[in-house]
């Protein structure tokens, strides 16, 4: 690669920068973090192209890989920015200042220890959360709706899992770090145990898949949902129900082949209702459960033999045991049902109300919205 | 529920090391004598969870993984390799270690960015 190929990118990547950096709104109300965020990465990625462009070190014939790496980051960066945050900072609408609202009270509520995130309805696929700029994309219309709102919740718990160094997530951390571990010596005993005598085919070699998949991540998205739980209770339950309905699944998905990323939904239940009865909502976890076996009744599943070697019982009640702690260790206030703040009561009846009156439930939901955000001036 | 949250903790994290590590690579390189005794606390912290069973960060689980997987980097050699940064004895050795670590690195970098690029 020639010095004048990386001259000329690297002034491209500091052009490009620029023309974004001069498309951050000055001021927007409740995302001025984001907007700061995305002036100071902006403003870093300039700096940086500059630097890997005229400082003298990295003319060096011997460094170029390196500095290929360092460019290659840069254009990382600036694609991340460009695709999310200052595109949804340039399109700011009532729905996203009012996401971005609920995601701030749902903060409040459960006294969550970082800021909360900016909601932007600009999301071609579901919920998801940048972490660094704490930025989470919804869909376009579900800024007009309450039942998947609970999900605010689990993407603001990804949040904690990315900050390296802030001491007030590290609690949190180290109990995800305690069920790794737990992970770690229950698989490897299991490895251990197959290897001495006849098991069933294929167990040996499916069982360090689901070891690595634990581990690299079903333990982050479960103590996710159990954030999820305990910041917003039932409505958290009903709301990952709904989503199970929504999309097509295998209810009890043991991985065979290779890793995944989610746990089965089957397991994602069992702890939510677990953990709905540690956060004290026992009647609404047994109604939760009953739902959750209508829901199998009805797409004809039922777990295999895989199912309990790879998701042991044991290991998910030490899921819950340790995401209860660590959640409260961090700071975190548990949802209880009296009091209740304004948003976990709003997300909470809106499922009361959507099963007890379907068909009045859209002018609930409308009138519901108007009254809470009013209260914004929203 | 996807998982853009965890990715994009895994790319972000990813990339800070990838930064931290190809900057103390060109110093090695360049400046040999002043680099080496010194190596940056984001690059001990890397190999140091390398070394681990269950590393606290997401991305260091997923490379520690990815390693294993490839038989790349065992445990002995994250010993020697953090050995020699810790003593100050990091020679050719030691910088053939760690330009294939960041080779690694950039692999999963860019499986991490290819799969946040695809959700979005």
């Amino acid at each position: 690669m020639t010095e004048q190929y990386f001259h000329a990118t690297l002034t491209q990547i500091e052009e490009r920068a620029k023309r974004l950096l001069a498309g951050v709104p000055p001021h927007l109300d409740g995302m001025d973090a984001l907007c700061e965020s995305c002036r100071r990465d902006l403003d870093s990625v300039i700096l940086g192209a500059q630097s890997l462009r005229d400082d003298d070190e990295y003319q060096n014939a011997a460094i170029q890989t390196e500095r290929l790496w360092l460019l290659r980051n840069l254009f990382g960066q600036l694609d991340i920015l460009e695709s999310s945050a200052v595109a949804a900072l340039q399109r700011v609408n009532i729905d996203d200042h009012r996401m971005t609202r609920t995601a701030r009270v749902l903060a409040e509520e459960c006294k969550f220890p970082l800021a909360a995130p900016v909601v932007s309805c600009t999301s071609q696929d579901y919920f998801s959360i940048d972490t660094k700029l704490r930025l989470v994309q919804i869909p376009l219309t579900d800024g007009r709706h309450l039942l998947h709102l609970a999900d605010l919740a689990h993407e603001m718990a990804h949040g904690l899992f990315a900050d390296r160094h802030n001491p007030k997530v590290q609690a949190f951390k180290r109990a995800l770090r305690e069920v790794k571990a737990l992970v770690y010596a229950h698989f490897d005993q299991r490895r251990k145990d197959l290897g001495l005598g006849r098991s069933p085919i294929g167990l040996r070699e499916r069982t360090p898949i689901w070891s690595e998949s634990w581990l690299n991540s079903w333990a982050v998205e479960l103590f996710c949902d159990l954030f999820g739980v305990f910041a917003v209770g039932p409505g958290y339950g009903w709301a990952h129900l709904h989503l199970c309905l929504r999309q097509p699944s295998d209810s009890h998905q043991c991985p065979i082949f290779d890793t995944t990323s989610h746990p089965a939904n089957a397991a994602r239940t069992a702890v939510i209702v677990d953990g709905l009865q540690r956060a004290g909502f026992g009647d609404e976890a047994d109604e939760l459960a009953a739902a959750w076996e209508g829901f199998l009744n009805l797409t004809r599943e039922s777990p295999d033999a895989d199912f309990v070697e790879c998701y042991p019982n044991k290991l998910l009640r030490q899921v819950v045991d340790f995401g209860f702690k660590g959640y409260k260790e961090i700071g975190c206030q548990v949802v209880s049902r009296s009091p209740m703040g304004k948003c976990q009561a709003l997300l909470n009846t809106a499922w009361q109300q959507f099963r007890s009156d379907p068909e009045k439930y859209p002018a609930w939901e409308t009138a519901a919205m108007n009254k809470f955000y009013s209260e914004f001036g929203l | 529920m996807n998982n853009a949250g965890l990715e994009s903790s895994i790319y972000e994290q990813l990339r800070g090391y990838s930064e931290s590590l190809n900057r103390y690579l060109i110093k090695l390189k360049i400046e040999p004598e002043n680099a080496r005794f010194n190596p940056p606390k984001e690059v001990a912290e890397l190999i140091q969870g390398l070394g681990d069973n269950v590393p606290v960060e997401v991305s260091v689980q997923l490379l520690s993984s990815g390693l294993r997987e490839r038989g790349a980097f065992p445990k002995a050699r994250v010993k020697r390799l953090r050995a020699a940064l810790d003593s100050g004895a990091s020679g050719r050795d030691t910088v053939r270690d760690l330009e294939e670590l960041a080779q690694y690195l950039g692999r999963h970098q860019a499986g991490a960015f290819a799969r946040l690029r695809r959700m979005r």
